[in-house]
């Protein structure tokens, strides 16, 4: 365990002194990240100014989920984005070998291969926006709220791997599936909306099969409102549920792997 | 003109190749535009109009704006003019009696008219599901600033990716910070009219409602004054001539290197 863990620092500072090598890019990507906000930002006070109420959260509370959405920004496109873009590449090109051969689990090596940083103003930003939101609602969450939003912080950026890891994993049955990851994201991208506003139908499928509705959802709410129990067991066994069938994609894909170019 | 012909048809057929790939990548914009076909829907269902559009006028639009971004952003240029500066193979291309930049127009048009076939059986689909009232009325305003649209993102993505003259390791940035402001600045997923009018003025001057709002609410019959077409063919004008001289520019610090 002591093994993975240090690695696991090891790559974090590889990655960063990857990242200075290229300042400019670095920078450059950092004003992207920023713009990202801003637009987000933007959407989100054109639908303010048209509506009082999205689903069933007020101008405060969608502030506070749209800053949540943009802090978890920082593990799913500065963590996992970066290192699961690189699957494809690796079994498409026949680079998967070279993983295989170490004295490591291939899950594990792929999964942290490279991190982004210029990421870092959406910490920021999606500060400013629970502040602000909190500041609209004329409320501040309890030490009790806090210590239970970072634990549910924590076991939704486990579920949010568990989803995007079995989505890439996929790589290994279908050649060329760079694309995989858009479609992820897309979904990823509806997390910050209430489930309410989706038909029945949709909102079951994005709270079972798929349960992208509840990472964001349901840490930001514990921040306003109290989390229902069903709720809090019903993410914590669906995260158990996908970090299990992603182990077991990969590993079954590993089986069809047949190496290519190497 | 026979060789981008040939260029056209090979890049058909090479867009068959990986077909799964292709699909995953019309089904995210087909997700993007049943979220935001979900909010809309959401923020009608406490109000029957928002800002002079109904319900059914907000659906229409949302489809129509799947084509239109179609027609108009299907362009595999921007993901590989600046690989191929910053690692060299640009080499290959000067060396051949062809338009760099017209060889990457061809291959951005085999896309488009792809991407264009998809786009009209999701909108059939998505039709078939929540039955607006689509009125479509194409004119030759329409069409044109449909074309000016298609050539500025060209010269746009273009001009961006430029800066990979002078530095190497932008491949994508600038570029990026183009496609970030189009998704809100280009009224993909809202019309621009919903803006504070001075908001929606200053955009005006920019480059981005000329790609996707403008040539839609044409083509879905509101009126666009004839100034509109005059500035988005300013914009043609004037990235073409941006677009010339900075590659010609560009050409001459280009080093190979990478090879």
């Amino acid at each position: 365990m002591r093994k993975y863990i240090s690695l696991f620092f090891k790559f974090i500072s590889l990655s960063w002194m990857r990242e200075m090598e290229y300042r400019s890019n670095f920078i450059t990507w950092m004003i992207i990240d920023f713009t990202w906000s801003a637009m987000d930002l933007l959407f989100m006070l054109v639908l303010i100014n048209f509506t009082q109420v999205l689903g069933s959260w007020s101008k405060g509370q969608m502030l506070v989920v749209l800053g949540f959405f943009r802090i978890m920004v920082i593990p799913v496109w500065g963590w996992l984005f970066q290192s699961f873009s690189l699957i494809p590449k690796y079994i498409s090109e026949g680079m998967l070998d070279m993983i295989l051969t170490k004295p490591i689990d291939s899950q594990f090596m792929v999964s942290s291969r490279q991190f982004g940083f210029s990421i870092i103003p959406s910490l920021f930003t999606g500060i400013g926006f629970t502040l602000y939101g909190f500041k609209i609602l004329g409320m501040f969450p309890s030490p009790i709220f806090i210590i239970q939003f970072f634990w549910l912080a924590v076991v939704s950026t486990a579920l949010i791997y568990g989803m995007y890891f079995a989505t890439v994993a996929c790589t290994l049955y279908v050649e060329r599936l760079n694309n995989i990851h858009h479609v992820f994201t897309s979904l990823y991208d509806a997390s910050r909306y209430p489930g309410d506003i989706f038909s029945p139908m949709l909102k079951r499928i994005l709270t079972t099969l798929i349960p992208i509705s509840l990472v964001i959802v349901i840490p930001a709410q514990s921040l306003f409102s109290s989390v229902k129990p069903f709720d809090f067991i019903y993410l914590h066994i669906i995260t158990a549920v996908f970090l299990i069938l992603s182990r077991r994609i990969w590993t079954n894909g590993l089986r069809h792997y047949s190496s290519a170019s190497s | 003109m026979r060789k981008y012909l040939t260029v056209f048809a090979i890049d058909w057929q090479n867009q068959f190749i990986y077909r799964l790939n292709f699909i995953l990548w019309r089904l995210r914009n087909v997700l993007r535009v049943l979220m935001t076909y979900f909010l809309w829907t959401s923020i009608f269902s406490s109000q029957t109009s928002v800002f002079g559009y109904t319900r059914e006028q907000m659906v229409a639009y949302l489809l129509l704006a799947l084509f239109v971004n179609s027609l108009v952003a299907s362009a595999p240029s921007n993901d590989n003019v600046g690989g191929e500066v910053s690692n060299g193979t640009l080499n290959n291309f000067l060396v051949k009696p062809i338009g760099y930049l017209r060889y990457w127009f061809t291959r951005d048009l085999s896309s488009k008219l792809l991407n264009i076939i998809f786009a009209i059986g999701e909108i059939a689909l998505l039709y078939l599901l929540f039955r607006p009232s689509l009125y479509v009325s194409p004119s030759i305003m329409s069409i044109l600033l449909l074309i000016s649209a298609v050539i500025i993102y060209f010269l746009l993505g273009k001009l961006a990716i430029s800066i990979v003259f002078w530095a190497p390791e932008q491949t994508w940035g600038l570029m990026f910070i183009v496609l970030v402001l189009m998704e809100m600045l280009t009224g993909l997923i809202f019309p621009l009219d919903l803006l504070p009018r001075w908001a929606f003025s200053a955009l005006q001057f920019t480059p981005f409602p000329y790609l996707i709002y403008f040539p839609l609410i044409s083509a879905i019959g509101r009126p666009v004054a004839f100034r509109f077409l005059l500035q988005s063919l300013f914009w043609v004008a004037i990235l073409y001539y941006l677009v010339k001289k900075v590659w010609a520019k560009g050409l001459k610090t280009y080093s190979a290197s990478g090879i």
